[in-house]
């Protein structure tokens, strides 16, 4: 089975009118976004009687979205890398989106946990001696913060920054690094303003400095740079396989939002 | 309008509904926000929302969910 590119928004409406039926699974949370991905022909669908998978064309794979409104109608994947994402609340994904998608040929892949906190419940700074951290002002410092970045993350979750983004995020003031006092670089963050929330969207830290509080550091150093008064928002996703990273948010005061995403692959 | 409350606390517990008048215009609900709220105000409220009807005005606060549920209601 082919998938069908979709051409206007109005088909990709009367899709969803057709397949979002009471009772079904989703995690089309593209709305409005549709008409974006549609202009640029990267939208395509791939409809059975009950099932329909919407797939958003990416570099190399295709991002997944589906409606299952029945269990036992599967549908021909193409033979392309596939990922999809199943948006839950609780500890564990739901069993039936799992089971389908696992029968539809796809791996589980990684579980992630957003967390929040507001400024006044967080934890104090402490002091990480020998280590200094700064915004990013030098294009090398960003391009380093990015590679350390796309290799720490896998390119399905979203995370992939393109090297061509260096010059924005300087100008944005995005980018947070840390260096030892001989100006070796040891870890970088990047974080951004969004939905009224300062979102630490990327940390990592060179596997040489790791466990000497280096994360923290850069953590606490983000919290400042959102930092306008007691109420200011912070959020972030988190790998739930990640023990260290999630008992240092735990423990600096962030709290589980109660969001998590459980991505699959058929990689 | 209790009950709604209680849906949205569920949903989002670091939001406060009960002053939050631009939820979506500020960014605050995220779409699977607003999917999660359209699929619990079906089991809870029994109505359904299209998805071209997701008009952001009726999302903004508590009170236009609320407004919103009243009126697919009727």
């Amino acid at each position: 089975m082919k998938p069908q590119k979709i051409e206007t928004y109005e088909q990709y409406i009367q899709l969803v009118e057709r397949y979002n039926r009471k009772g079904r699974f989703t995690n089309d949370y593209l709305q409005n976004e549709a008409a974006d991905i549609i202009i640029h022909d990267r939208l395509f669908a791939l409809c059975g009687q009950d099932n329909a998978l919407m797939l958003v064309q990416k570099e190399g794979f295709y991002r997944v979205y589906y409606y299952i409104n029945n269990a036992e109608e599967l549908l021909a994947l193409p033979e392309s890398e596939l990922v999809t994402e199943i948006l839950f609340r609780g500890q564990d994904a739901p069993e039936a989106e799992v089971q389908w998608l696992e029968h539809m040929g796809f791996k589980k892949n990684l579980v992630r946990d957003q967390y929040f906190a507001k400024y006044a419940s967080l934890t104090q700074p402490i002091l990480i001696e020998g280590v200094k951290i700064e915004i990013a002002t030098a294009i090398e410092d960003a391009l380093w913060a990015i590679k350390l970045f796309n290799a720490s993350f896998d390119k399905w979750s979203g995370d992939y920054i393109p090297e061509a983004q260096a010059p924005l995020l300087i100008q944005e003031k995005a980018i947070l690094i840390a260096k030892d006092l001989d100006g070796n670089r040891l870890g970088a963050l990047q974080f951004e303003m969004r939905q009224g929330a300062c979102w630490l969207n990327h940390v990592a830290v060179m596997p040489e400095a790791r466990g000497k509080k280096i994360g923290r550091g850069l953590t606490e150093a983000y919290i400042e740079q959102g930092h306008v008064d007691d109420n200011s928002r912070y959020m972030l996703w988190v790998q739930r396989q990640n023990e260290s990273a999630v008992t240092m948010y735990r423990n600096k005061g962030f709290a589980p939002m109660n969001k998590s995403t459980l991505s699959m692959i058929t990689i | 309008m209790e009950k709604l409350m209680e849906i949205l606390k569920g949903i989002r517990p670091d939001v406060n509904f009960a002053n939050e008048t631009a939820l979506i215009d500020d960014g605050i609900l995220d779409s699977f926000d607003v999917v999660s709220i359209i699929s619990e105000l079906d089991d809870a409220f029994d109505v359904q929302i299209r998805i071209n009807e997701l008009d952001p005005e009726n999302f903004n606060s508590a009170e236009a969910i609320w407004k919103l549920v009243q009126e697919l209601q009727k």
